[in-house]
């Protein structure tokens, strides 16, 4: 960047030769997928729960300190299929954020249920408390409640309101593994609260099993019925005692996880050591910030940085200036869902996060000196913003 | 071969090919050299064209697994109502209605083929009809031409399961391109194996740009408005694996029809037990071994066979039992009479095939079958 060479949004080169992710995308240990690999070739059984997801479960049991872990083939299986157990008889409605993944009201809609939209708070950007509770009514069938990477939920208020109501409680917890809650009960892990919580094995996720997901819980019976619908609904001798699906992890995908679990707290540290590199080398621009972490997981899985109303590019230019460099940002739950849907919910602080945001390059494949030019080519921008800011505006006429 | 075989370890029935693994490795570290591990990767690009190469169709969708394949497309085709189907197949393919909003209409098979046929579907035909669910069982086509007239005439949709039926042909056409679609598994205990897996194939075009939207969250410039997405994406391991599967697929089909006539050969003569010969005068994968019983002329019931081989390591297995209808859901919310669904469910057994089967082992499963003691051991031959 010493010479300020032309923007590839201009026909410049882009600044990174390889796109830059933003994701995990961890792979610690290949030669131990091999040997799994392996193993599971010499039993013959490549699926249905085989030695390997039943180690895996067994270890993300004692993880999340829980009774039950139950592996699915990824986490909207286990999302459709707990939304469809838990759901209240007779009620239809399912209460969810609505700055969350843009998944999640097809899984409700799957588990025959309707989503409806909650504000979130300005902090952790969860579930807000006062506006579940103004929602909750009897038609409430579920809230589904999402932890986020920079704060998870405020438990406590949540089982509050739900079990008052006689309501189930499902988090969505994929960004929350890792954390603890800031609770005055004992039990704290990311994974032991509410009814159940779901989590992803997915590649971009802190633990890489290639696409996977699992849902922990304490309550027996829920553990037993997403064990048999995972499985066709299979009871005894293979014949179906209720409604299920394939919803299976394969070894192949629990190989993957297993050899990459054991490497969690690595991954984890050095999630750290980047975000504080982005901290660093971001110090000096007045106009970035990073999204408050103080009751984040401390997994660092994403980097979300906010852009100031007064800054000099909008959030949207700037996704758009740093795809073009293959620094592949996006923005950061946006539109929000009651948007995508043209709800009519009056979501303000949604409105409001939901444009502030970019989820920057992350992961095991982001090394320091790409944060430091990512860093440079803010600094290029913050001293070129007019001639950049006109060039980029006119381009758009 | 001794006069009573032992089997020191169980036989399992299902393919359970596994990869070579000097290929396996070189496939993986080629995804991890590529750090792409899922999300529409080279490999799941590769495998959809292979697997539309493969069935001889313009386009053919991979994903996580058969059942969401049969979910998946159900959705896309936005039937309403009901939808024919036959209760002697395996459960997925009836649950996979419900999961789409529709109401199963179990229909009952035809005692020779074990299938659905036209004549039987057109009595089953409402005014809430809106597609036939036909199933190729143990890959022989399911009427595929007599059915296409029926839904034709009718207005009707028409698809298939086609899980088994992976390189089979009907009439030298080789399945996958009947119907408006259908889908197939790579289930680890099917002849292509992605551990879990696999596909829909089709030659419609619009159908094919809606499921390749429907299957994950992706951006995307299909819109699919008011049509359920998924997260329903094959994973590159997987992909992997098909592909590896591919490159083989033909020698484990030749391994297979050896077995296939060993037991045809073996089974022949037995009073009361007869070897169904689905493959004659088609292009098989020959992945199942089946047999049926008739109990009074054998001297015993399938399940005492059943019994009498898994004691002795032989996992055979009832394939299908019972019939759908008479399970829960359906049991209780659905009354069919199905009379030759119940019977095909008390007189059809599985034997062991697939790699972990030897040829050896084969003869001796047969000649422990002519051992089996019967309990009203016939004395008249056929």
């Amino acid at each position: 960047m010493s010479t300020a060479p032309t923007l590839a949004l201009f026909g410049g080169q882009p600044l990174f030769e390889h796109p830059l992710a933003t994701g995990q995308l961890a792979n610690r240990d290949p030669e131990r997928f091999f040997a799994l690999a392996t193993a599971s070739f010499e039993r013959r059984r490549l699926t249905n729960q085989g030695p390997m997801v039943e180690e895996l479960e067994q270890r993300l049991s004692t993880l999340h300190g829980t009774r039950h872990c139950v592996a699915f083939a990824n986490a909207c299986f286990a999302i459709i299929l707990a939304l469809r157990s838990l759901a209240r008889p007779g009620a239809t409605r399912v209460i969810l954020p609505s700055l969350t993944f843009r998944g999640l009201p097809h899984l409700i809609r799957w588990a025959g249920l309707e989503p409806q939209y909650c504000d979130v708070d300005p902090l952790t950007h969860t579930l807000s408390p006062s506006c579940l509770a103004q929602l909750i009514d009897a038609d409430t069938a579920a809230v589904l409640a999402v932890d986020n990477v920079n704060g998870l939920c405020d438990i406590d208020a949540l089982e509050r309101l739900t079990l008052d109501a006689g309501i189930p409680l499902l988090i969505d917890a994929v960004y929350g593994i890792g954390g603890h809650y800031s609770s005055n009960k004992g039990k704290d892990i990311v994974g032991s609260r509410g009814s159940a919580s779901v989590f992803s094995l997915h590649a971009t996720k802190l633990i890489n099993g290639f696409e996977g997901g699992y849902l922990t819980t304490d309550n027996d019976e829920l553990a037993a019925k997403m064990r048999r619908q995972r499985t066709f609904g299979f009871g005894e001798g293979a014949v179906p005692v209720e409604l299920g699906m394939n919803a299976k992890l394969n070894e192949l995908h629990a190989a993957m996880a297993l050899s990459n679990l054991d490497h969690m707290q690595a991954i984890i540290a050095d999630n750290k050591r980047r975000f504080d590199c982005y901290q660093q080398h971001f110090e000096d621009l007045s106009w970035v910030s990073f999204a408050d972490y103080s009751l984040s997981p401390g997994t660092f899985s994403l980097v979300l940085l906010k852009v100031a109303a007064d800054a000099p590019f909008s959030r949207d230019e700037l996704i758009r200036i740093l795809r073009a460099e293959n620094a592949l940002v996006r923005p950061y739950y946006s539109p929000p869902l009651h948007q995508q849907e043209s709800s009519d919910a009056t979501l303000p602080v949604t409105d409001s996060v939901s444009r502030q945001f970019i989820q920057m390059p992350v992961g095991d494949l982001l090394e320091e000196t790409d944060i430091q030019r990512l860093a440079q080519l803010f600094k290029h921008l913050e001293q070129n913003a007019t001639a950049i800011g006109e060039r980029l505006r006119s381009n758009l006429q | 071969m001794s006069e009573n075989p032992v089997f020191t370890t169980p036989l399992p029935v299902g393919q359970l090919n596994m990869p070579d693994p000097a290929e396996f490795r070189e496939m993986f570290e080629g995804i991890f050299a590529r750090r792409f591990y899922t999300n529409h990767g080279p490999l799941e690009h590769a495998v959809d064209e292979a697997l539309a190469a493969h069935f001889g169709v313009r386009h053919a969708i991979a994903v996580v697994n058969g059942t969401i394949a049969l979910m998946l497309l159900l959705r896309a085709m936005q039937l309403t109502g009901e939808v024919i189907v036959p209760s002697f197949t395996f459960p997925a393919t009836v649950q996979s209605l419900v999961w789409a909003g529709l109401k199963p209409v179990f229909c009952d098979v035809d005692p020779d083929t074990q299938m659905l046929n036209a004549a039987l579907v057109e009595a089953a035909i409402t005014p809430q009809t809106s597609a036939i669910l036909g199933v190729h069982i143990w890959g022989r086509g399911c009427d595929p031409v007599g059915l296409a007239k029926l839904a034709e005439a009718r207005g009707l949709q028409l698809l298939f399961d086609a899980a088994h039926a992976t390189s089979c042909t009907f009439e030298g056409k080789r399945i996958g391109g009947f119907g408006r679609a259908e889908i197939f598994s790579f289930h680890a205990t099917k002849i292509l194996s992605g551990a879990e897996g696999g596909c829909i194939t089709t030659n419609d075009d619009e159908l094919a740009t809606r499921l390749r939207t429907l299957r994950s969250f992706h951006a995307s410039d299909e819109h699919a408005a008011g049509v359920l997405r998924l997260n329903a994406k094959i994973s590159e391991a997987q992909a992997a694996m098909v592909l590896l599967g591919l490159r083989h697929l033909d020698r484990f089909i030749e391994e297979n029809r050896q077995r296939y006539e060993l037991y045809r050969q073996g089974l022949q003569d037995i009073y009361g037990l007869q070897f169904i010969d689905y493959a004659a005068g088609e292009q098989s994968n020959y992945q199942f071994a089946v047999v049926r019983i008739e109990p009074e002329k054998l001297g015993m019931s399938r399940d005492e066979l059943l019994d009498w081989l898994q004691d002795r390591h032989v996992l055979a297995r009832r394939y299908f039992h019972p019939g759908v209808h008479r399970t829960s859901p359906f049991s209780s919310e659905i009354r069919a009479e199905l009379t030759v669904t119940d019977e095909l469910c008390q007189v059809l057994l599985q034997l062991p095939t697939g790699q972990a089967i030897s040829h050896d082992d084969v003869r001796n499963i047969c000649t422990l079958i002519q051992s089996a003691p019967r309990k009203r051991q016939m004395t008249q031959r056929a």
